[in-house]
């Protein structure tokens, strides 16, 4: 008999399990902000209705486009509705030149006094600078006014204690030499961008409004402007593979999809084997995460991987993101974040949606393969990044054959702000999409020639291949924030998902569960996924406490769940006549997570960071199986075909990181945690337990920052992932199977420069030794599967290489506006792929490049996609088939492939206005 | 037997895993192999077995008389059609269980049953310890076909022919054996015995075929009645009896390693 | 290093586990109690024969459970008893139920048939004669019953065919066909049986009863036919009941051919007479959890 869990046994688990683990941290270490400098300034008219006796004093926050004019105003200090009004009024005919962070224009909020002298009164004296703000030039100020407040730059001291979660950055414009925030309390100026680990730092922070710095108004008639960025600051990094891919890295090579831009990141490596209709399929970091089995994906923190989904465990569908939208990437490598949830296996990445460029854009693509796509987005001045809407269509003949699609997104964003410290973000999509598959063909077919690269195979079941999505999203999110430094957040999200998808990877191998007469009739999965559901997310960090000067301390407590109807049904379709001859898959799942986490940061002083907490996750399901305990007609009915079970599960664990900053630009980290992947959920029998996946992540590595004269960047870190049962594409079944108990290890580098202001260079190496610690399950086919001890994963590219350049010049002065250059590139290097039977996949090399000159509205542009036109394999399997194309079929596992593209070229015009 | 299955000896099967693991490259030598890989950013080690072929070969009986109830019967000519042939690593091969093989001969040999040894090609096959084969004789009926066909140059499963004799009286035979599948999509033999603790590219498979015991049940005493010349054809009880039995005495597979 | 952090972890993994209960049962194929119906379907008899059983004996032993994660766990049920499986109790018999059982799915699962012999002993519900009639005659399977026709003849397979009007034919067959079942799987896929954290698992080896009647061996999925007029045409001496020593006599080729689509390929003994069929047959008996398939069959 098994030894039983005693009491003693689990106190030692629960102490062993105790185990802390350092986390890098990423910061990238932004350039400094400039102010915004008025160039048209309009003075208040006092209202003589309200008049007083005392001087009223006005403070607006005023939010200044990239455009240089007014956004969004609101009242940071009121001297009541008449006095307010006219300073509003007065400011919003103010005109400035835009605030700049590293040469480029962003929108910025700044903090604008009105002060309104009784009439007839003596102008006021200057009030004296207050005692907390540190001696720093104030730069000279224009001649003061009675009534017009003229703003001036002066850096304003960062309390402490203030809770604001928006980079804070006072920087004089015409003080160059401002020094880069640093990290201690005492530093007298924050910096718009790096995350002060002194300030709490609320994971998803959005526009907030500058709390009241404490600072005071200079002399009566002088303004102190206070210039922060406006919108998000990265969060604090977990680990260090936490990377924020920022727009100037997004966008330097060109794209065609969101999905396309997480090849920036080190180690990931994206491709389209089914079509433009199915999702992508991504494998980071020694992981083949297929459709999203290992990678929790989010967009503005809602989650987008499906449960249970049919096609594959957290198929997640990334073609409504468009990639215009896209402001940055977080691509969190290794589970050391008590908020990643479900699917955080590989790690999470999370979109953030917001466009910098306000105004409208039109922009039509066009090229090979007939492809054509146009896109509309507007952006309205004024208003906050986070606030858009776009909409785009696609169609494309492919390349090769039966590749052809047609889409359609529309997508939209609002953002606003309310009274005392709350914020919110409304967000709604839609796409739908459907494209033809070439499927797989099978490499002795090609090298025989029998059937070409690009084509598929002329079967009419390889004909019928295809695949639709359909997809509507909304999502709120509300953030408060008060005044104690404390942040509280509601966010819900519900979305109705649906896929549809009919794919021949065998030929003709399977024979009817129904009717096993019928045998030999195309083996066209036919898969359907329709998934209505929805989620929230609940939390609240507390105020910093900080009982001693050395140490503070901050507590979040969260809750997030979901719970999504899953309607699913694989059928085998004969072609082309779409006859129905067998029924595989019929089944309801209502699947149900709920989630519940701690996260504690500790800092001793300026030197040692711990984050780290638990979460424990809930699972449930209730699977109506319509074809569950299915009697087969050779077999006497004895009961009613259907079973219904359920079964839940508990999956917890603690996510620790541990950062230690030496020196000013040097931060070692090292981080460990247990992350989860749902199961799916007809493969659970009544009350089984342990419906999940469990994961163990352990990283340590360095994050150097030097402060040269360029901004440079360079990350290195180890890692190791184990997971106690990994799944696999099993072809046959056009779903995920498993495959046993495997480990990852593997090192990765990562450097971010800008060695000239027009060059932005982005390169990573990650290199992963990935393989099976244990025998795969034994089957019923296989009881006795062959294994050798440390057989390599197959399908899992050892090394990924990535370089990423981007030039953009302003070339010539034409009239008012100059003619800018853009170039753009991609490399990406994969090495072999092991495959299984000790084989491996080529090496493969692929450069995308991209030109555009722009003059003022108007830019044109050209796209390369594979510009070394190499003939390559999108995806590679190994698998038994049989299309007819030997007179004796083979029962022997065969290397196939799905093509990927070949030489494609696009070309671009964008309207903007 | 499957020694698993004894609780007595599975201690010792306990340790077949061990046993491979000891027959790779000691952990020192991967390790430093491994770190070499890694500097060179190549992957390290290898996703198991490759595939590899090992020969096949068919041993008959030999050419002597033997006893059929009161006759000696004689075979001038045995010549066999076998093939496909697939090896699958359950129990019970058969194409429900046996989706993808350990090894197969996907060609069809007519091979003399006669003779001693036959060389018959090759064997494609990947790592692992095969327990049953399914195959056919030379006639298959795949899943995308409408009805059964000889794929065999012979035209049928075998043809034999021969004498047999009792007290003087001497009967001549020649038989056109047809052992056809009976399901669409299934090899005629199935759950055939063939187990080998592993194979490689040392191995090499012998299938014994005995044509003798496929005429045992040959009923002579009623094939005299009718005539001493007979051409024995699909339909007649001769040819029902030699088909059973080649069908349930299927060819025995003998592995021998290097 | 790696190593180290590998063993801390997977010690972290071990603390998880968590324990359930096993209860191991015998289950009869609802073709046992109820027999066949004749007819077209392809569940039913197709040459126009019922089939009822009026007793049905089976010796099952040697449950094993292992896991092929951790090679120190097995839960055994040793020993033989007989079951009359047309007496057990609703739900089936419980042949052992074990408690503390690591929460896992145990995939090595593997019961016996096998000979009666003097340490077989009576499971609950069977009668003490039963027993004796196994034990003494070394059987591992015993059964009686009839199969019906209304216009059921008894043929022959001479030239010209005389038949014989035979409405009903008994059997009363015994069987020394010991054999053992091992790599069990359920009908849903996977092998073997998950224990549920905190619950309980009910493993069902099941009997099944109407092999004798199939066109086929089955390996695996039962794509195969039913018919039953060869136990017919076997009563050589027209008295009704068809015996085993009559069946010794009948040479399979015969009863057995292939126009009605017999393809007795794959037994795990030579099958020369319809005996050795019936033998052949009651070597695959051994089932799970209903209609799953134990494919490794080993005689004993």
């Amino acid at each position: 008999m098994p030894p039983a869990l005693t009491p003693a046994r689990r106190v030692r688990c629960g102490a062993a399990l105790l185990l802390a683990a350092l986390t890098a941290r990423s910061a990238a270490a932004a350039p400094a902000v400039q102010a915004p400098r008025p160039v048209q300034q309009v003075e208040a008219a006092y209202p003589l209705a309200a008049a007083s006796s005392s001087p009223q004093r006005v403070e607006l926050l005023v939010t200044v486009g990239v455009d240089g004019g007014v956004g969004e105003v609101t009242v940071a200090s009121s001297a009541g509705p008449a006095f307010d009004a006219a300073a509003i009024a007065a400011v919003r005919q103010w005109r400035f030149t835009p605030a700049t962070q590293g040469g480029a224009p962003v929108a910025a909020r700044i903090r604008v006094p009105f002060v309104f002298p009784p009439p007839l009164a003596e102008p006021a004296p200057p009030a004296p600078v207050p005692s907390d703000i540190p001696a720093s030039p104030v730069p000279a100020a224009s001649s003061p006014a009675p009534t017009r407040p003229v703003p001036s730059a002066s850096p304003s001291a960062p309390v402490p204690a203030a809770s604001s979660p928006a980079p804070v950055a006072p920087a004089p414009s015409d003080s160059p030499t401002q020094p880069v925030p640093s990290a201690s309390t005492s530093a007298p100026v924050p910096t718009a961008s790096a995350p002060a680990p002194v300030a709490p730092v609320p994971s998803d922070s959005s526009t907030q409004p500058v709390p009241s710095a404490g600072s005071a108004p200079s002399p009566g008639d002088e303004g102190v402007i206070e210039v922060s960025t406006h919108g998000r600051r990265p969060p604090p990094p977990r680990a260090a593979s936490d990377f924020v891919l920022g727009p100037e890295v997004l966008n330097a090579a060109p794209k065609q999809s969101s999905g396309d831009m997480l090849t920036r990141a080190p180690g990931v490596y994206v491709s389209r084997p089914e079509g433009d209709a199915v999702a992508h399929e991504i494998y980071l970091r020694g992981f083949n995460a297929a459709h999203g089995q290992d990678i929790e994906f989010t967009v503005g923190g809602a989650p987008i991987n499906q449960i249970s989904h049919l096609h594959g465990q957290g198929y997640a569908d990334l073609n409504f993101i468009l990639p215009e939208v896209v402001r940055s990437i977080r691509v969190t490598e290794g589970v050391y974040d008590p908020h990643q949830g479900d699917f955080a296996v590989a790690g999470s990445i999370d979109f953030d949606l917001g466009v910098a460029q306000r105004g409208f854009l039109l922009r039509s693509t066009g090229g090979s393969f007939g492809t054509f796509r146009q896109l509309a987005m507007w952006a309205p001045r004024g208003q906050s990044e986070e606030t858009f809407a776009a909409a785009a269509i696609r169609r494309s003949s492919g390349f090769g054959m039966n590749r052809g699609a047609l889409s359609g997104t529309g997508l939209g964003q609002f953002a606003f702000t309310g009274p005392g410290g709350l914020a919110g973000k409304l967000m709604v999509a839609a796409h739908a999409a459907r494209a033809g598959m070439a499927g797989v063909l099978r490499n002795d077919d090609v090298e025989a020639g029998r059937v070409g690269f690009y084509d598929r195979y002329p079967d009419p079941g390889a004909g019928a291949q295809s695949a639709s999505a359909a997809r509507g999203q909304l999502g709120l999110e509300l953030t408060h924030r008060s005044e104690t430094g404390g942040r509280t957040l509601f966010a819900a999200h519900a979305a109705l998902v649906d896929f549809h998808s009919r794919e021949n990877f065998t030929g003709y191998l399977q024979r009817s569960m129904v009717m096993p007469a019928w045998v030999g009739r195309g083996d066209l999965i036919e898969q359907q996924n329709r998934d209505l559901g929805g989620g929230f997310r609940l939390s609240h960090r507390t105020g910093w406490w900080r009982p001693a000067r050395w140490f503070a301390a901050t507590l979040e407590l969260g809750s997030s769940a979901r719970i999504h109807r899953v309607r699913q049904a694989q059928n085998l379709l004969q072609a082309p006549s779409n006859e129905t001859w067998d029924h595989r898959v019929d089944a309801e799942i209502l699947a149900t997570d709920v989630g519940l986490f701690a996260d504690l940061e500790l800092r001793f002083g300026k030197y040692v960071q711990l984050r780290g907490g638990a979460r424990a996750d809930v699972l449930h399901y209730d699977i109506d199986d319509h074809l569950g305990n299915f009697i087969a007609p050779y077999q006497v009915a004895s009961h009613l075909v259907g079973y219904r079970r359920t079964a839940t599960g508990v999956a917890a664990g603690p996510r620790v990181a541990l950062e230690v900053t030496p020196l000013p630009w040097l931060k070692t980290f090292v981080a460990y945690g247990q992350g989860y992947r749902s199961p799916q959920a007809r493969q659970l029998e009544e009350g089984e337990r342990a419906p999940f996946t469990k994961v163990h992540s352990v990283e340590g590595g360095v994050r150097l920052a030097p402060r040269w004269r360029r901004p440079v960047e360079l990350t290195a870190a180890g890692y190791g992932t184990f997971l106690a049962q990994d799944l696999a594409f099993d072809p046959e079944e056009g779903r995920l199977e498993k495959i046993g108990p495997t480990r990852r290890s593997g090192v990765v580098a990562a450097l971010q420069t800008r060695p000239w202001p027009w060059l932005q260079v982005s390169t990573s190496v990650t290199y992963v030794h990935a393989i099976l610690t244990a025998p795969p399950p034994a089957t019923v086919e296989d009881p006795n599967p062959a294994y050798v001890a440390g057989q390599l994963l197959p399908y899992v590219p050892p090394v990924v290489v990535r370089l990423d350049l981007g030039v953009s010049k302003d070339l010539v002065q034409l009239g008012a506006h100059p003619l800018a250059m853009r170039l753009g590139g991609g490399f990406n290097y994969l090495s072999a792929r092991p495959l299984p039977y000790g084989q491996s996949s080529d090496p493969l090399y692929l450069l995308d490049a991209s030109a555009s000159l722009r003059w003022s509205w108007i830019e044109l542009g050209v796209e390369a996609y594979n510009l070394l036109a190499r003939r390559y394999a999108a995806s590679v399997y190994s698998f038994v088939s049989d299309w007819g194309t030997t007179p004796v079929p083979s029962r022997l596992p065969a290397r196939h492939f799905a093509a990927g593209p070949p030489l494609s070229v696009l070309g671009t015009l964008t309207l903007s206005f | 037997m499957r020694e698993r299955s004894q609780p007595g000896l599975r201690d010792s099967d306990r340790g077949r895993f061990k046993l491979r693991e000891r027959s790779q490259p000691g952990p020192r030598d991967s390790k430093r192999r491994c770190l070499l890989a890694a500097v060179l950013l190549l992957a390290c080690g290898s996703s198991g077995g490759e595939p590899f072929s090992y020969p096949l070969a068919a041993v008959g009986a030999g050419a002597g008389p033997f006893p059929v109830g009161d006759w000696q019967v004689t075979l001038t000519r045995a010549e066999v059609a076998i093939g496909p042939i697939y090896l699958c690593a359950t129990a019970a091969a058969s194409p429900d269980l046996c989706d993808v093989a350990l090894g197969e001969f996907t060609e069809v040999a007519v091979v003399d049953a006669l003779a001693p040894v036959a060389e018959i090609g090759e064997l494609h096959a990947r790592p692992g310890e095969p327990r049953s084969a399914m195959l056919d004789y030379g006639i298959s009926w795949f899943t995308t076909q409408s009805r059964p066909e000889a794929l065999a140059t012979l035209g049928h499963s075998a043809r034999l022919t021969g004498t047999a004799v009792r007290d003087g009286a001497s009967l001549s035979f020649d038989a056109l054996v047809d052992v056809v599948p009976p399901l669409r999509g299934s090899p005629a033999l199935v759950g055939v015995r063939a187990h080998s603790e592993f194979q490689d590219e040392g191995s090499r498979l012998e299938l014994r075929l005995d044509p003798r015991a496929w005429l045992t049940g040959v009923d002579f005493d009623a094939l005299a009645a009718s005539g001493l010349v007979h051409s024995i054809n699909p339909g007649d009880p001769a040819h029902a009896a030699i088909a059973f039995a080649m069908t349930t005495q299927p060819p025995s597979f003998r592995w021998t390693h290097d | 290093m790696r190593s180290t952090i590998a063993t801390l972890l997977i010690l972290l993994a071990a603390c998880e586990t968590s324990i359930g209960s096993v209860q191991v049962f015998i289950e009869a194929e609802d073709t046992i109690p109820e027999g066949l119906q004749a007819g077209s379907g392809e569940e039913q008899v197709v040459d126009g024969w019922s089939v009822r059983y009026d007793k049905f004996l089976v010796v099952v032993g040697d449950f094993t459970a292992e896991r092929s994660d951790n090679g120190n766990d097995i839960l055994t049920v040793p020993g033989a008893r007989v079951v009359d499986l047309l007496h057990l109790q609703a739900g089936g018999l419980v042949l052992a139920e074990f408690s503390e059982v690591a929460a896992v799915r145990w995939d090595e699962v593997a019961y016996s048939l096998p000979d009666a012999d003097a340490d077989t002993k009576a499971a609950e519900g069977t009668a003490a004669a039963d027993h004796d009639l196994m034990v003494k005659a070394g059987y591992s399977v015993y059964f009686e019953g009839e199969i019906s026709k209304p216009d059921g003849e008894s043929c022959d397979h001479g030239e010209p065919v005389t038949c014989t009007p035979a409405p009903t034919i008994r059997f009363r067959w015994g069987l020394a066909a010991g054999t053992r079942f091992s790599d069990c799987a359920p009908p849903s896929g996977g092998l073997g049986f998950a224990v549920p954290s905190g619950g309980t698992a009910q493993v069902k080896p099941t009997v099944h009863g109407d092999h004798w009647f199939f066109t086929t061996l089955t390996q695996g999925a039962e794509i195969t036919q039913r018919r039953a007029q060869w136990i017919a045409d076997a009563d050589l001496d027209r008295d009704g009941e068809t015996t085993l020593a009559e069946l010794k006599q009948v040479p399979a080729a015969v009863a057995f051919p292939a126009e009605l689509g017999y393809n007795l390929s794959g037994a795990i003994i030579p099958i020369v007479t319809a005996h050795d069929y019936v033998e052949a047959q009651a070597r695959t008996l051994g089932d799970f959890q209903g209609e799953g398939e134990c494919p490794t069959r080993d005689p004993l």
